[in-house]
């Protein structure tokens, strides 16, 4: 069972994590399968142990949903064998692209079209269908919209809902998107399809200008973005929730004070709403 | 898709790869192109210097860099697995003018250490521990072990010791018994003793002395024989030379 707080397992946590007992402020954990599909088979070994003891989502860096060139349906395949094999309940990736002729290996934004929405709705299915299971789609971090015709929230909306997929609700990334482009974060997180919501994402980012900020993961999570995290759980309910830290990694005791202040502010806010029913 | 979006996208990923040649996207200010065309030059930077850490050590950073943002810019990678950056950054390689006479073998043998740390696990070779099996069952060499054969000792190279001189060198890279990697540096016997066993798996002990006498006829076979003897029985116990089992 996916629930409670969770954290990136990174390959720097691995041997403290095989070898010892897996902190009980940590209910589950992410791997981006791109970085464990071909691996030395000790590593493999250390995370199968991990996943034992402790359940592990999938969160996807290549899958490109949104490229002008063809699904790359051989990966797909790959990506579902180890889905399989490890029984990993939970398989998300970026709405974004990284690819065209050539593989860019990060994420850049789809332009804001209805004749995106319907590419890339096509593909989700496609995706969906080879892997018998829901797509969860996050929404990215994004530093320039390209032809934008239509809103974020809008063509995000539209995709979901056309393509019958999960949102990977990136709290973090909302806040960035709210400062680079100017808009009011609380009205797109009231926006967002409820049901549709299958985990979330907080992290911490970098200020690179006043109206410009990158989304790292390599700093500490920031007051707005906690306060952005309590409003999400009230407009839409107590979800399970990662911490995403990949670069800068403090010491993980250190990383679980974080961690643990996700569980915190998700058991405030069950009580804040079972107050509000009774 | 609408070509519209899909010319959009090569037009926003070609700015990225190499901003020099044309302009922004339309309605894109520059500095936010430029936040990607960082991160995701960094990114692949990244992975090519940890594939690389001797080559980018021995060579100057402004060349480096050149490198880098030409391979970025220039080299398309078809691979979804960022492993396999490396061995693209390798492919560009071997097609780079004004490479010193050893860089090319450096970056070869850096790239099979990785390649061998990360190929799949071996279930099907077991290892032989006690000499007797060695020198009684059909052997096979360790699929995650490969020779290879140098002009130069580019094992050698590193921030101590930044050029080598030309010098046939014989290299075994290989996951130890702990999965860990490893390389040694072979005699020319151990590496031609090796290629026969990988030429043709299932020989056993006797059969290999023999193809090595065969091959050495200048050597007396019992000299052979008990240097080939040694070396299966030390190469065994490194975990290289395992027994073949039937297909």
């Amino acid at each position: 069972m996916v629930q409670g707080a969770g954290v990136g397992l990174r390959r720097e946590m691995v041997a403290e994590l095989a070898e010892g007992s897996i902190p009980e402020s940590i209910g589950f954990m992410e791997v981006a399968p791109e970085n464990w599909l071909r691996v030395n088979p000790k590593l493999r070994r250390q995370f199968a142990a991990i996943n034992e003891r402790c359940p592990v989502i999938c969160h996807g860096l290549s899958l490109s949903i949104g490229a002008p060139a063809p699904l790359d349906e051989a990966f797909v395949l790959q990506v579902k064998d180890f889905l399989d094999t490890y029984r990993i309940p939970i398989y998300s990736e970026h709405l974004s692209y990284c690819s065209g002729n050539a593989h860019l290996y990060d994420l850049m934004p789809i332009p804001f079209t209805e004749a995106a929405v319907a590419h890339v709705v096509a593909r989700v299915k496609r995706v969906q269908e080879i892997l018998e299971r829901p797509l969860v789609l996050e929404n990215v971090s994004y530093y320039a919209a390209p032809g934008a015709k239509m809103s974020e929230l809008d063509f995000l909306n539209a995709v979901l809902s056309e393509a019958d997929c999960e949102l990977l609700l990136d709290v973090n990334n909302i806040y960035v998107n709210s400062v680079n482009h100017g808009y009011d974060p609380l009205r797109f997180l009231a926006g967002l399809p409820t049901a549709r919501i299958r985990y979330l994402h907080i992290a911490g980012h970098y200020n690179e200008a006043e109206d410009l900020i990158v989304d790292t993961h390599g700093a500490d999570v920031i007051d707005p973005v906690w306060q952005l995290l309590r409003e999400a759980y009230q407009l839409h309910g107590v979800h399970p929730t990662l911490l995403e830290r990949d670069f800068n990694l403090p010491p993980l005791a250190q990383l679980l004070t974080e961690v643990e202040q996700i569980s915190q502010i998700q058991q405030a806010s069950i009580a804040a709403g079972e107050a509000r029913r009774a | 898709m609408t070509t519209d979006l899909s010319q959009m996208q090569q037009e926003f990923m070609a700015y990225i790869r190499a901003p020099e040649v044309g302009e922004p996207p339309s309605g894109v200010e520059a500095r936010r192109m430029a936040v990607y065309r960082e991160l995701m030059f960094n990114n692949v930077s990244g992975f090519v210097n940890s594939g690389f850490p001797v080559l980018r050590a021995l060579t100057a950073t402004p060349l480096w860099q050149q490198r880098l943002r030409h391979f970025f810019a220039q080299h398309d990678c078809h691979s979804p697995l960022f492993v396999d950056i490396a061995k693209e950054f390798l492919a560009y390689l071997r097609d780079c003018e004004g490479l010193r006479s050893w860089e090319a073998a450096l970056a070869d043998y850096e790239y099979l250490e990785l390649q061998i740390d990360t190929l799949p696990e071996v279930l099907d070779q077991p290892l032989l521990l006690e000499p007797e099996a060695v020198l009684t069952q059909p052997l096979c060499c360790y699929r995650a072990a490969k020779l290879a054969q140098y002009d130069y000792p580019v094992q050698r190279l590193g921030e101590a010791c930044p050029e080598v001189d030309a010098s046939p060198t014989f290299l075994l890279v290989y996951r130890d018994r702990d999965d860990e990697i490893a390389f040694i540096e072979l005699n020319a016997l151990t590496a031609r003793l090796l290629e026969a066993l990988i030429s043709e798996p299932g020989q056993t002990a006797q059969g290999l002395i023999l193809t090595m006498a065969e091959a050495l006829p200048d050597l007396a076979p019992e000299i052979v024989a008990q240097g080939a003897g040694q070396i299966l029985l030390q190469m065994a116990q490194l975990g290289v030379v395992r027994a073949a089992t039937a297909a």
